[in-house]
């Protein structure tokens, strides 16, 4: 008796033999991979390698000679992509299967110390002088660039990251709590921008078909940025521009619900769906504060309950509606 | 005991197993439709991101529904009595119980939040009246670990809750730490070995009965408990932990403690014991938590040790990790002795392969930009991975 299970469901004869026989080869011999351990082994090596580097850089700055630094720092670069473009498939606007978890870890090490590379040669000799956009527009185009070219997602969302630190703001979400300003005007609208562009280039990456799998990362960022820009601007305005910005933000929101319903992605239903709901309370709210009554509490606290069992029969039928269509394919 | 359907529950273990065998390509599509109708279950457990959704939104309405009823009942002074709390706890283990017996919810996130909130509130109640009925608030810690332990216990039981037993292990270990600790004056010489000890015995109990068809519904909690008696078996032992805390809570500062000898080694050979152990038992909750004190082995010995400064250990060490892991790979790309270093499941590849750079953005992106405003001082650049200082 190998798993009873599996002789059970062949006993009633749901199981065919061919099967039941598949399962009782794969049990005689069991795999044990280690394959996710060996990858987190490898992604903290990287980490304690860039890190260390990047202190020894730091720490030695004034005492060994910029021109050893630049070198060693060019030599890791080069040797990792060097070794990486060798070893890569060939090109193309489809998905290329990496040749495996040691190649996408060093073409990260060797992108990391391009950055450095960059980042000293700014520091020290000042090559892009004063231009500042320069020095962060230069690094973005080359990541984006060894995104497409190596085909790394990781890659891609470093050169998003990148490309939000050209435009002057923080994109991650430990520093986009930290660093959202509502009262910065200039700000909202730079977030807007960046947001919306990251949608278009989602829908281009679909629609044109180039990399189809890079859309999620667009599609995260631009809806986080473009949904926390609409709110920002929803409640830096005055109340009735205000809701242009409420306007937008539900149709916004009814968009990507769509998309998301058709191309049958959770996440991004919910997201829309938790937004949506988060902007017609933060509505309802501003407009029951004005009241100045005393049922403005009662009312409060009643809209919240009762809009909340309502949201949740919706992602309930939303849920419902989405996997009914996943058993269609 | 268990609050669900049974026959759903162990249909839904039977078509879980299916279905990781369908995704290796061992059963057939329409095999595997014939067994989903053979053995119906009929759960409601929605995706994960809409359970996400689902448990915001019950947050929200307990949240504002307690608020609502307060309000209304304001005027009884409600607020100034535990008794309140107990009331609220009490209503949603009520939501709770009628959500998974009428409605079927198992894992929707309304069962979740519901749970945690009906836990929260009953500890924060009993912590309430047991203060305002001893009189000493802050001093009750063997009462609290006590009915935790209780509470946890049933919740985790009855709902087949992983945090809650959590929960439970925890408060256990506290409650047998609190007891021993006012046994008498030899009682902190002596803790680590007893908390050593209760963290062994539970894992051999669990090793022991794991095959036990009594819990086969809670693998999920087992698994996390078997982590969890491996970590504290570990820990009670660390050099690091015996020291520093003996000092807290005697309130002394020592350059030694009896036994240093028997601590440091059990700090450095406990991890690689586990390790040796997972591989040759195939056991990868073991191999995986001794990879994990790896790490904070490596943290102990630099906290009294500064043999080379950081940044030339954190070269040696990636350059070692990396080399390790390189050959490693290599050596498994062909089985041998049943390890591989290929993937034997397919593990919902994109998802993975999205997380990952989620990952990997949050915890690089704040290489090498240079940073203008700063740039006459000295050494102001910001070069090499962020986010990992800390803890070196």
């Amino acid at each position: 008796m190998i798993n009873s299970i599996f002789d059970k469901l062949y006993n009633e004869g749901v199981l065919s033999d061919r099967s039941f026989q598949k399962i009782r080869d794969s049990q005689k011999s069991p795999l044990f991979s280690v394959h996710w351990e060996l990858k987190t082994v490898l992604y903290l090596g990287i980490l304690l390698l860039s890190t260390g580097l990047g202190i020894i850089v730091y720490k030695n700055i004034d005492s060994i000679s910029h021109q050893v630094v630049l070198l060693f720092i060019a030599a890791l670069t080069a040797g990792c992509f060097t070794w990486c473009d060798k070893i890569k498939a060939p090109f193309s606007f489809e998905k290329v299967e990496s040749p495996g978890s040691f190649f996408d870890y060093i073409l990260l090490l060797g992108t990391l110390s391009f950055l450095s590379f960059v980042g000293y040669l700014q520091f020290q000799y000042e090559v892009f002088g004063n231009r500042y956009g320069l020095a962060t527009f230069l690094p973005m185009l080359v990541l984006f660039f060894i995104a497409y070219y190596f085909d790394h997602i990781g890659i891609l969302t470093l050169a998003i990251t990148n490309l939000a630190v050209w435009m002057g703001v923080a994109l991650t979400p430990k520093d986009l709590i930290r660093s959202v300003d509502v009262s910065d005007e200039r700000l909202i609208y730079t977030y807007l921008g960046l947001g919306v562009l990251l949608l278009t280039s989602g829908y281009c990456t679909i629609r044109l078909d180039i990399k189809r799998h890079f859309s999620f990362s667009y599609f995260h960022f631009g809806v986080h940025l473009t949904f926390i820009a609409l709110l920002s601007g929803f409640f830096f305005y005055d109340y009735g521009p205000a809701l242009v910005w409420l306007v937008l933000l539900l149709i916004i929101s009814w968009l990507i619900y769509r998309q998301a319903l058709t191309r049958g992605s959770f996440y991004f239903a919910m997201l829309a769906v938790i937004y949506g709901y988060i902007g017609i309370s933060s509505f309802t709210m501003r407009s029951l504060f004005m009241l100045k009554d005393d049922a403005v509490l009662f009312l409060g606290f009643s809209y919240f309950i009762l809009s909340g069992i309502g949201v949740i029969l919706f992602l309930i039928n939303t849920n419902k509606k989405m996997q009914r269509d996943d058993h269609l394919q | 005991m268990i609050i669900y359907n049974k026959v759903w529950l162990s249909n839904l273990f039977l078509v879980e197993q299916v279905e990781e065998k369908h995704s290796d390509n061992l059963i057939s599509d329409t095999e595997l439709n014939d067994i989903k109708k053979k053995y119906p279950v009929n759960f409601y457990s929605p995706n994960i991101f809409i359970r996400i959704g689902l448990g915001i939104l019950t947050v929200i309405i307990s949240l504002f529904g307690c608020g609502f009823l307060t309000l209304i009942a304001a005027d009884a002074h409600v607020m100034e009595s535990y008794g309140w709390f107990v009331f609220l706890a009490v209503l949603h283990y009520i939501v709770l119980e009628l959500m998974v017996r009428q409605k079927h919810h198992f894992r929707s996130g309304i069962d979740d939040v519901l749970l945690w909130i009906t836990a929260a509130l009953s500890v924060f109640a009993f912590i309430w009246a047991l203060a305002s009925l001893t009189g000493n608030p802050g001093e009750n810690y063997h009462a609290v670990s006590a009915i935790l332990f209780i509470l946890s216990t049933f919740l985790s039981i009855r709902f087949i809750d992983r945090l809650m037993s959590l929960f439970a292990y925890l408060s256990c270990f506290a409650l047998i730490f609190f007891t021993w600790e006012s046994t008498g004056s030899f009682s902190l010489d002596t803790m680590p070995f007893v908390m050593m000890s209760f963290s062994a015995v539970v894992y051999w109990l669990l090793r022991k009965n794991i095959h036990n068809p009594a819990i086969y519904f809670y693998s999920g909690s087992i698994t996390l408990l078997q982590v969890l008696s491996l970590i504290s078996l570990y820990v009670c032992g660390n050099y690091f932990v015996v020291k520093e805390l003996g000092d807290m809570l005697r309130g002394t500062e020592s350059v030694s403690i009896p036994l240093d000898w028997l601590f440091w080694m059990w700090t450095m050979t406990i991890p690689l014991l586990y390790i040796i152990f997972g591989i040759k038992q195939k056991n990868r909750i073991l191999l995986r938590t001794g990879l994990l004190l790896i790490a904070a082995a490596v943290l102990t010995f630099r906290n009294y040790y500064h043999l080379i400064p950081v940044e030339v250990a954190l070269i040696i060490a990636g350059t070692i990790t990396l080399a390790f892991s390189y050959l490693v790979s290599q050596y498994l790309r062909q089985p041998r002795n049943g390890f591989t270093s290929w993937e034997t499941q397919k593990s919902g590849d994109e998802d993975w392969l999205n997380a990952e750079s989620l990952i990997i953005s949050e915890s690089f992106s704040g290489s090498g930009h240079p940073q203008p405003e700063k740039s006459n001082v000295f050494g102001g650049g910001n070069f090499g991975g962020g986010g990992s200082s800390g803890s070196y």
